[in-house]
């Protein structure tokens, strides 16, 4: 049995059915998900990927609770989202990462505050957890980006170059061990040589966490043929194209993906 | 020689732990001061603020002289030994009459920024709400309720109330927090629609500590500011409320009240103005240097010490 066919019996983690999104009203009204349905199994990654304005993002947005989808449904862990248990473990149980790291990080906060802060928010009520321990789970997430933790802990964003911030954000996305890690465009807003870093440090998250579900968005072929196991190529707001990254990069069957891989080898 | 990196210590974590506590707290006080103190600005800010204070509780115990003590043979005296600013028109001291109504106006000053920044608080959090109806109204309201005048509003507050430091506070409070509310709107809505913020939504953080902990943090140097000049202009409205008859009552000492008493008298007896209205200069001037100071000093992003840089970036 291949990875490819292990992956696809694993059980489903995330999954989108027939998720329609417009946007504006009357004549404004414009649709910009036309039925888009995905799937992450457990241990899979899964690159969706297409042009500017393609959906991507909306469509990340759907599967992570922050927008509503007009119809369709999310699922996670067979639980769909819009119930208010299933939100609440989608989001107690995944880890985002987005595209600047500058700005997904709060600029007045370092990093210790900003790493630890999905801990913070995840413990029950009723549990303390001491700045001690706290300090030494942001430490551990740290390492595991190679970043040093007793130079980094108490530094701010602005201290910070671009691939260091966008490691202390995965580290934020990881520390509380999710089951499934969003990346949206996350390797974009950085340098070639920081793109590598990040390329290891998500290599050292799934290596860490083998059953992790992970969801990424790009618009960057190189990238996605190097850690996707599964790409869905969105195009307007309809995937017009699934399969193993192999499958997709290799040989890919809709006009649009041709037209992506061609531009790539350019 | 290379200089040890002073921030590198084996024990991370228990470094950090240390830094977060009350300890932590109290030296991050400690830079926020020194660092306003390295100014000129900062400096005279802190000092004239601290003389105040000072003074303001001095005069709870101690005056040169009791105010009540008039000289019917020595009104409107020039300064000397035994009256250091002089006497007003009734031979009262103008020193200690100074002295007590340093009190009243800290007072005044404290109030009037705490109400403020309560309502300006109120309607950021209303403004950057994802309530769509509740966003639009508060914005709505605040430029239909900021078109009606302080002194309007203190006049319509004194007719249940009577002239009252009461009716300073809840005026000046009142427009300096929809004043504040519409200066800190850009940046509270930057911050409210930033990725950190939705970040830490999809991790499961609620309206209200999304609030306290990413967005007033953001809008802190602009509050800050507007505060200080919400403050130094309270000063100056319990002046004009006293002197229109709406503000502190005949007999309670205030600087307004000694303005207002000796205003009529400025072309005879120009030092009696001098005094009350120099020390009302002075103190607004500190009070907004003091903001300008503290918004520098208390801002890491702008306070390399706070981020124990020394000024170094360490990419």
């Amino acid at each position: 049995m291949s990875g490819t066919d292990a992956v696809a019996d694993a059980p489903t983690l995330l999954e989108g059915v027939d998720i329609h999104k417009s946007f504006g009203r009357g004549r404004r009204r414009h649709e910009v998900l036309h039925g888009c349905s995905i799937r992450v199994h457990e241990g899979e990654c899964v690159a969706v990927i297409g042009g500017s304005g393609s959906g991507k993002s909306t469509l990340t947005r759907i599967l992570l609770g922050l927008e509503t989808p007009d119809s369709g449904v999310v699922r996670f862990d067979g639980e769909p989202i819009g119930s208010p248990e299933g939100l609440r473990r989608l989001r107690h149980t995944s880890g985002v990462v987005y595209q600047n790291p500058f700005a997904s990080l709060d600029p007045r906060w370092t990093a210790y505050r900003s790493v630890g802060e999905p801990l913070r928010l995840r413990r029950a009520r009723h549990q303390r957890m001491d700045t001690d321990e706290l300090a030494a789970r942001v430490s551990d997430a740290l390492r595991l980006m190679a970043l040093d933790p007793s130079d980094f802990l108490d530094r701010y964003p602005i201290d910070m170059s671009g691939g260091q911030a966008q490691r202390v954000a995965i580290a934020r996305a990881i520390v509380t061990g999710p089951r499934l890690l969003l990346a949206d465009e996350a390797m974009s807003a950085i340098d070639v040589a920081a793109r590598l870093q990040i390329l290891d440090a998500f290599a050292a998250v799934r290596a860490r966490d083998p059953r992790m579900g992970m969801l990424l968005v790009s618009h960057d072929l190189g990238v996605v043929q190097s850690i996707a196991d599964t790409i869905v190529v969105l195009h307007d707001g309809v995937v017009v194209e699934q399969g193993s990254a192999a499958a997709v990069l290799d040989d890919p069957q809709a006009p649009y993906t041709r037209g992506l891989v061609a531009a790539a080898t350019l | 020689m290379n200089r040890p990196d002073r921030r590198r210590v084996p024990e991370a974590p228990a470094r950090i732990a240390a830094e977060h506590g009350p300890r932590g707290r109290l030296r991050r006080a400690g830079v926020v001061v020194a660092s306003m103190w390295a100014h000129g600005a900062g400096r005279f800010a802190l000092v004239t603020l601290g003389l105040w204070i000072l003074v303001s509780l001095v005069s709870l115990f101690w005056t040169p002289r009791s105010l009540w003590e008039t000289n019917g043979y020595a009104v409107w005296a020039k300064p000397s030994a035994d009256h250091w600013l002089g006497t007003d028109g009734v031979g009262a001291d103008v020193f200690s009459w100074l002295m007590a109504g340093s009190r009243t106006d800290l007072v005044i000053v404290a109030l009037t920024v705490l109400v403020a920044l309560a309502i300006g608080l109120l309607l950021v959090a209303a403004m950057t709400s994802r309530a769509a109806a509740l966003a639009h109204g508060s914005v709505v309201l605040i430029d239909a309720l900021i078109s009606i005048p302080t002194v309007l509003i203190a006049l319509m507050l004194a007719v249940p109330l009577g002239a009252s430091v009461a009716v300073i506070v809840l005026a000046c409070g009142f427009g300096y927090g929809l004043n504040l509310a519409r200066v800190a709107r850009p940046s509270a809505m930057l911050a409210a629609r930033s990725m950190y913020v939705e970040s830490a939504r999809a991790d499961g953080a609620s309206a209200m500590r999304v609030f306290a902990t990413h967005i007033v943090p953001n809008v802190m140097p602009t509050l800050v500011v507007q505060c200080s000049l919400s403050a130094g202009t309270a000063v100056l409205a319990e002046a004009g409320l006293t002197y229109l008859g709406v503000g502190v009552p005949s007999g309670v000492p205030s600087w307004g009240h000694s303005l207002s008493t000796s205003v009529r008298f400025i072309n005879i007896y120009p030092l009696t103005v001098l005094w009350p209205g120099l020390l009302v200069t002075v103190v607004v001037v500190a009070l907004n240097l003091f903001g300008d100071a503290l918004r520098e000093a208390a801002d890491p992003l702008t306070n390399p010490r706070l981020r124990g840089d020394d000024g170094h970036r360490r990419r």
